[in-house]
């Protein structure tokens, strides 16, 4: 007996595909909207609201931001956050997490809350800010990464995720001799992938994304991020932009608006790739991680 | 006592694994609270310079600048504008994952399950900046928007650069609902799927239609998910966004998008005048009352006769 097949369970059908597809398209068309414009012409990004392709397609802005020597380092610093940043924030996500998921481990408790309590009290900006500036944060390079390589949050799901594997798997494992190392590495870190591409995700679009201790820290515009970049080409622009007095200079303003899109589109497209082979993961590491957090 | 120590030390190696996390957690999070320097959380309470080599050679002013605060309209503002969007964001936002997780799970088909899935969950991986500049694309005063507009015959308007709270207060639900609902609705399916099947065999066996199934199988199957991510969200509501609204505040709409913590940005960074201890102070209040509302939802949970969260 399925609803499916009555008259009523079809017009709900139909209202459930039309409000899911309607929403899926006011996810894509900004997006779109965004490559078309990013692809036309000054004078065609200046006249066209928008349109389904462009008028006269040109790659011409591509080509400047590539030829841009200031967006170049900066993709160039955001790749390097990325990489060292993930692969940092991996190892000591998983040391913690399997330090927390030991069952019988005196002070499991107090570990735990110790770690939790960060998540919801915080001394604040300014008391932080001091004290990054005392650890020599200013002006470097690590400050980007360093202070983002342990989410309590990210902690907690990948050891809800340990705590969900048989017990028996590493019990045998102990009997054959395996130390605490070689079970956390070579029998734990391997059965827990779901999680492990999900938290890493989690990170790696993080770092790709911050531009917060950038722009407080970092002064030297050789190591400032794209995120950085675009934060600034775009809120520095919004102003003149949205206002009709600064017709005048609409010329130039348009002229940086298609590069400016365009230089949004690229950054997003590393996301873009790597999300579709990431996404399947999501749902079953998150079921096991946090339902019970 | 000779057993724990036995058990401590037999499983030495975990507590190696877990220190660089306390070294990370004491830099970066109890330093800035106890700190000999500065003051840390004390700070808030004393006229902080620079030139002070530690902590008690600063001035102790008491509650001064929380007095200074509570006379500065333009802090009362923020903290109003805090609360509003705050309350905003539980009642407007907080409720939209979870219809549309009950909606996908009416979704039959899965392939176009998974199509949805992965366009709604998409936009949560992008920065506020992107989505910013994605937005300005479709609101500025020459974008998709007022174009429709004009072909309705109805001036063009600034969105982004409105004095309207209503105007500004929606565009922030908006946007925010429109990246974070689909990736909010994640964890709602995934305790759907947590749901026994057998229940809804049963239930239609009793001849329930599928509004009776979501009312009284899978509304039941998820409420203990949804009080959970209620307390996370009441515990969050002081923090107001600052990612997303430090994009969209701009000279035109700052008074009603100003929330504490760009409050406090400002006060800490220059714009507003250099000064730390008035800034602290007001970060401070923030965190305090953020805690107190953790703790009062998850007494309140408790009290309604669930878990509550600890």
């Amino acid at each position: 007996m399925r609803h499916e097949r009555t008259i009523g369970g079809t017009i709900a059908n139909i209202c459930i595909y039309t409000f899911l597809s309607l929403f899926a398209l006011s996810i894509i068309f900004p997006f779109y909207n965004m490559v078309i414009l990013s692809l036309s012409t000054f004078a065609d990004a200046a006249t066209t609201r928008f349109v389904p392709l462009p008028a006269n397609l040109t790659f011409e802005n591509y080509e400047r931001i590539f030829a841009d020597p200031q967006i170049l380092t900066s993709f160039w610093i955001s790749f390097q956050n990325v990489v060292f940043g993930t692969s940092m924030a991996l190892v000591i996500t998983v040391f913690t997490a399997y330090a927390l998921s030991r069952r019988n481990l005196p002070g499991r408790k107090f570990m735990f809350y110790f770690m939790v309590i960060t998540m919801f009290f915080s001394a604040g900006l300014v008391p932080w800010y001091l004290v990054m500036v005392n650890l020599g944060f200013v002006n470097n390079f690590w400050v980007m990464t360093v202070p983002g390589i342990l989410s309590t949050f990210n902690v907690i799901l990948v050891r809800n995720y340990f705590m969900s594997l048989p017990e028996s798997i590493e019990e045998s494992a102990r009997i054959d001799g395996a130390g605490e190392f070689i079970i956390m590495w070579r029998i734990i870190v391997p059965l827990s992938m779901p999680i492990m591409a999900t938290v890493a995700l989690f990170y790696a679009v993080g770092f790709w994304n911050s531009w917060f201790n950038a722009m407080i820290f970092i002064q030297d515009r050789s190591m400032i991020p794209i995120a950085l970049v675009l934060r600034r080409l775009v809120i520095e622009n919004s102003m003149t932009i949205n206002d009709p007095m600064g017709l005048a200079v609409a010329a130039q303003l348009v002229h940086s608006r298609a590069l400016e899109l365009a230089t949004v589109t690229v950054a997003t497209i590393p996301i873009l790739l790597v999300y579709p082979f990431l996404q399947r993961y999501f749902t079953k590491g998150i079921i096991l991680g946090a339902v019970k957090a | 006592m000779k057993k724990t120590l036995r058990r401590v030390w037999a499983q030495r190696y975990i507590y190696i694994l877990f220190f660089p996390a306390v070294i990370f957690l004491v830099l970066f999070a109890y330093a800035p609270m106890f700190n000999l320097q500065t003051g840390g959380i004390l700070m808030a309470f004393t006229r902080f310079s620079m030139r002070a080599s530690n902590f008690f050679e600063l001035e102790w002013v008491g509650f001064h600048w929380f007095n200074v605060l509570f006379n500065r309209p333009d802090f009362l503002n923020a903290f109003f504008n805090t609360l509003l969007i705050s309350f905003g964001r539980l009642l407007i936002e907080f409720p939209v994952p979870i219809v549309l997780a009950i909606v996908m799970n009416e979704v039959r088909r899965n392939a176009p399950k998974r199509i949805f899935q992965t366009i709604f969950t998409f936009p949560n991986f992008l920065s506020w900046v992107l989505i910013y500049a994605v937005l300005q694309d479709l609101f500025q005063f020459t974008g998709a928007i007022n174009a429709v507009r004009g072909l309705l015959g109805l001036d063009p308007v600034l969105f982004l650069s409105h004095s309207s709270s209503a105007l500004n207060y929606g565009l922030i639900f908006g946007s925010s609902i429109w990246r974070g609902a689909g990736w909010g609705a994640i964890i709602y399916m995934a305790s759907i799927t947590g749901i026994d099947p057998s229940l809804y065999e049963a239930a239609k066996v009793d001849g329930a239609n599928r509004w009776h199934c979501i009312r009284h199988v899978t509304w039941p199957g998820i409420k203990p998910t949804v009080v959970v991510l209620l307390v996370l969200a009441v515990g969050n509501a002081m923090a107001g966004g600052f990612d997303q609204i430090f994009q969209f505040i701009n000279a035109v709409n700052r008074p009603t998008l100003e929330i504490i913590d760009t409050y406090v940005f400002s006060f800490a960074f220059g714009q507003g005048g250099m000064n730390q201890s008035f800034a602290a102070a007001a970060g401070l209040f923030q965190a305090v009352i953020n805690f107190l509302l953790l703790l009062s939802a998850n007494k309140m949970m408790k009290l309604l006769g669930t878990d509550g969260l600890f």
